[in-house]
């Protein structure tokens, strides 16, 4: 109920109103905000549908996604299993069934007589998860620091900025290599780096983002009806800067994939899972290319192109919709 | 309804001049103060319960910097703002709630006023939700049907791209009232609008001042708008109030000369109107760096001379402007030794007619020819300062040495305040003054 009591003599229109109160007439906020977030959702894909490159990457991803959960259905053989030839023998170096190898493996076997194609489904899992974990990290971190040092600014934003200044000033390899290295070759530690390394840019645009919207009049209004700080950074600051999180979080999926199969490549990777970098780290250090084995590092090799020029293309695409003058 | 609502006194906002960390350190040094800009400088009136008062002046007189203080969107740097007799300032949460549900703004520019990512329904039940305020959906129609937007519930889930520029503005407006304020500040509110939708604005704002028996602060550079609208009328320059009375009274006789020009500067929509029109020089002086005496003297037209000194209004200004110019540097003696034909500066008499001829049209005669004719010798030999010095000594104007109080004046009968020397101060202290121009009365 409503404790106001209006000081104007009585002159209020709402005066009446104070008694009532019909629960059929107000409207549930719940049912309300999924309406307009599916509206807002349909809106924004009807934006990104027009550009065919965002709907193919669209797929693209999906479809490394539905490999990622489906990898130990769909695999013949699990990732670090050993295979043997009929007559008892490692099966290495088996060349595809369909170039005339033996044992029917769809992309061949490892030196060690692993089967890449199995290797390659529970691959696109470490590359999905770095990916998707570390663009949501980011996005989230780098928002709320962006945010809190934007809008109260002095000596918060000074502190803030600087931790940022110093982020930058480490190299985005070396740092991970470091890290990995101190911290044990794992997929959480690798991911950790990876978002310890990332937030700083996304904290920086959304920063310049949030000084110029709180001297927008539409938060001084909201200051005016009484708004603490944190409503206003909450419902004022945040959705006008959400697009442009998406858009950062978007970019981080490819490069923290890229990261990772950096990293694996260069033999710093989790021992225990097998990743698109591990893959092809393998293939270096077996001479995979003076075998002439294209099989087995040209498919790690596109899936990671194919999965980073997505997460590019999708992002490229986002940026219509934050910055409408980019639409037609 | 003679209960103040909310008491300005000596409300001063200064704002600090950006300087880089260079300056700040050799400042830090040397002990000098900081430089700031006079946004507001010394604002005093009180607003009545259900009264309206019009804050006017040029851009940068400091009427939005004023507004903005009432609803504490500044702290002031000085004075002290009382609603209800509480200062601002010393609010406690509750108070300060309370005076948040009751104070609002309106805010010039539809468009940035509004979140764009909020809709009708959003927008107006937030300040509902901020005060914890039941009945809200019953109440967001209620305001967005007094605001004119009807039917309410087709608003709800707009967002303010999809309204024209007077529907957004009559949103901002039932913003305002979903709370039941019982004090407004109105910061230009349709001056964004196109000239068809302001009637229809207007028109809504006089109504709810009415129905809600708002106090209002409209913040115009519109005298027109604000003579319609307002009970009171407040002339602001340079950060201070000049001139403040009933709306008819300052409107119709202005007392103070930039009152006047700012009236006379109202267009007529007629053609062949015979007016007598005051226009003012340059522009609205520094801000960061306040004149002594009145602020407006460099710009005024009815400059007052010192009592001795017996000269036309026109020629007064000519010499006053001389002096200023030698005063703040901005006479620039080479351009006038080569308008002269003699750069190497030996015919001190062609430089002397080249300077009257720029500067003083007008003719002098006696002492002030004596002082002029002194002045600009020792201007020709190089002498800037002694010059300036000659002429302060025989024309400073009180205008330059006092700084006019904005208080009641014997010689204006009605219930007005006004900030210039050419009226009879009301003080016990004050000296008489000499007014020059037949306006002010002659004792």
């Amino acid at each position: 109920m409503c404790a106001q009591v209006s000081q104007s003599d009585g002159k209020s229109v709402f005066a009446d109103l104070e008694e009532e109160v019909d629960e059929r007439e107000e409207i549930s906020p719940w049912r309300r905000r999924l309406r307009l977030y599916r509206r807002a959702f349909a809106e924004q894909w009807r934006v990104l549908r027009q550009d065919s490159f965002v709907v193919v990457s669209t797929f693209v991803l999906a479809f490394f996604a539905l490999m990622a959960l489906t990898a130990p259905v769909v695999a013949p053989y699990g990732q670090t299993e050993r295979l043997y030839s009929d007559d008892g023998t490692i099966a290495q170096w088996e060349e595809p069934f369909w170039l005339g190898g033996d044992g029917g493996h769809y992309l061949g076997t490892t030196a060690e007589g692993y089967d890449l194609f199995s290797q390659l489904l529970y691959g696109s899992r470490a590359a999905l998860l770095v990916g998707f974990s570390a663009a949501i990290f980011v996005a989230v971190i780098g928002t709320a620091v962006g945010l809190v040092s934007g809008y109260y600014g002095g000596r918060i934003d000074d502190t803030l900025m600087r931790i940022v200044d110093f982020m930058y000033g480490l190299p985005l390899l070396p740092t991970v290599i470091l890290l990995v290295a101190l911290a044990g070759p794992s997929l959480f530690n690798l991911l950790l780096a990876i978002i310890v390394l990332q937030w700083r840019t996304t904290a920086r645009v959304i920063r310049s983002q949030a000084l110029s919207l709180r001297e927008r009049p539409f938060v001084k209004a909201a200051k005016v009806a009484g708004a603490s700080d944190r409503h206003i950074i909450a419902r004022h600051l945040a959705p006008n800067v959400l697009p442009l999180t998406f858009l950062y979080g978007a970019f981080s999926i490819a490069w923290a994939i890229l990261t990772e199969a950096g990293v694996a490549f260069l033999g710093l990777g989790d021992p225990n899972h097998v990743s698109w970098g591990t893959m092809l780290q393998a293939a270096r250090s077996y001479d995979a290319l003076v075998h002439g084995a294209w099989w087995w590092f040209l498919p790690p090799g596109i899936c990671i192109a194919l999965v980073v020029i997505s997460g590019f293309l999708i992002g490229r695409g986002y940026e219509e919709i934050t910055n409408p003058e980019l639409q037609e | 309804m003679t209960k103040q609502i909310l008491e300005v006194d000596g409300l001063k906002k200064h704002f600090p001049v950006g300087e880089g960390w260079i300056a700040s350190m050799m400042r830090a040094v040397s002990g000098g103060d900081q430089d700031v800009v006079h946004a507001v400088d010394g604002v005093s009136f009180d607003l009545l319960e259900g009264e309206t008062i019009g804050l006017a002046g040029e851009s940068g007189c400091g009427k939005t910097t004023t507004g903005m203080s009432l609803v504490r969107l500044h702290e002031p740097t000085d004075g002290e703002i009382r609603y209800r007799g509480t200062p601002l300032g010393e609010m406690d949460d509750d108070e300060l709630a309370g005076f948040r549900q009751n104070a609002q703004m309106i805010f010039q520019d539809p468009f940035e006023s509004l979140n764009p990512r909020m809709t009708v329904y959003d927008t107006i039940s937030e300040p509902l939700r901020i005060h914890d305020i039941g009945n809200e959906t019953a109440r967001v129609r209620r305001a967005l049907e007094f605001a004119g937007l009807q039917p309410a519930e087709q608003f709800f889930d707009q967002y303010p791209h999809e309204l024209s520029g007077g529907q957004r503005q009559r949103l901002a407006i039932a913003r305002v009232i979903v709370l039941d304020p019982d004090f407004i500040v109105a910061d230009e509110p349709v001056s964004m609008l196109d000239v068809s939708l302001r009637a229809g604005v207007l028109s809504l704002l006089e109504r709810m001042t009415d129905e809600f028996g708002l106090s209002v602060v409209y913040i115009s550079h519109d005298l027109s708008l604000l003579r319609h609208m307002c009970d009171r009328i407040a002339i602001m320059y340079m950060g201070r109030i000049v001139e403040i009375g009933d709306t008819d009274d300052v409107i119709m006789d202005p007392k103070h000369p930039y009152t006047r020009a700012l009236i006379d500067a109202v267009p007529v929509p007629d053609p062949k109107a015979d007016r007598d029109r005051v226009t003012l020089d340059g522009e609205v002086g520094n801000a960061v760096d306040v004149p002594d005496g009145c602020r407006f003297r460099d710009r005024c037209p009815s400059i007052i001379p010192p009592e001795d000194v017996d000269l036309d209004q026109e020629v007064y200004r000519e010499v006053a402007t001389l002096q200023r110019r030698l005063e703040d540097g901005t006479l620039d003696a080479d351009a006038v030794w080569e308008a002269a034909g003699d750069t190497d500066r030996s015919d001190l008499a062609s430089f002397k007619r080249e300077l009257r001829a720029e500067y003083l049209t007008g003719s002098l005669s006696g002492t002030n020819e004596d002082v002029v004719e002194t002045a600009l010798q020792q201007l020709a030999e190089g002498d800037e300062d002694g010059a300036a010095g000659t002429l302060a000594a025989r024309f400073t104007s009180v205008c330059e040495r006092v700084d006019p109080a904005v208080e009641r004046r014997a010689d204006i009968a009605d219930d007005r305040r006004v900030a210039c020397h050419l009226y009879e101060s009301d003080g016990p202290t004050t000296a008489s003054r000499r007014g020059e121009d037949g306006v002010a009365a002659d004792d």
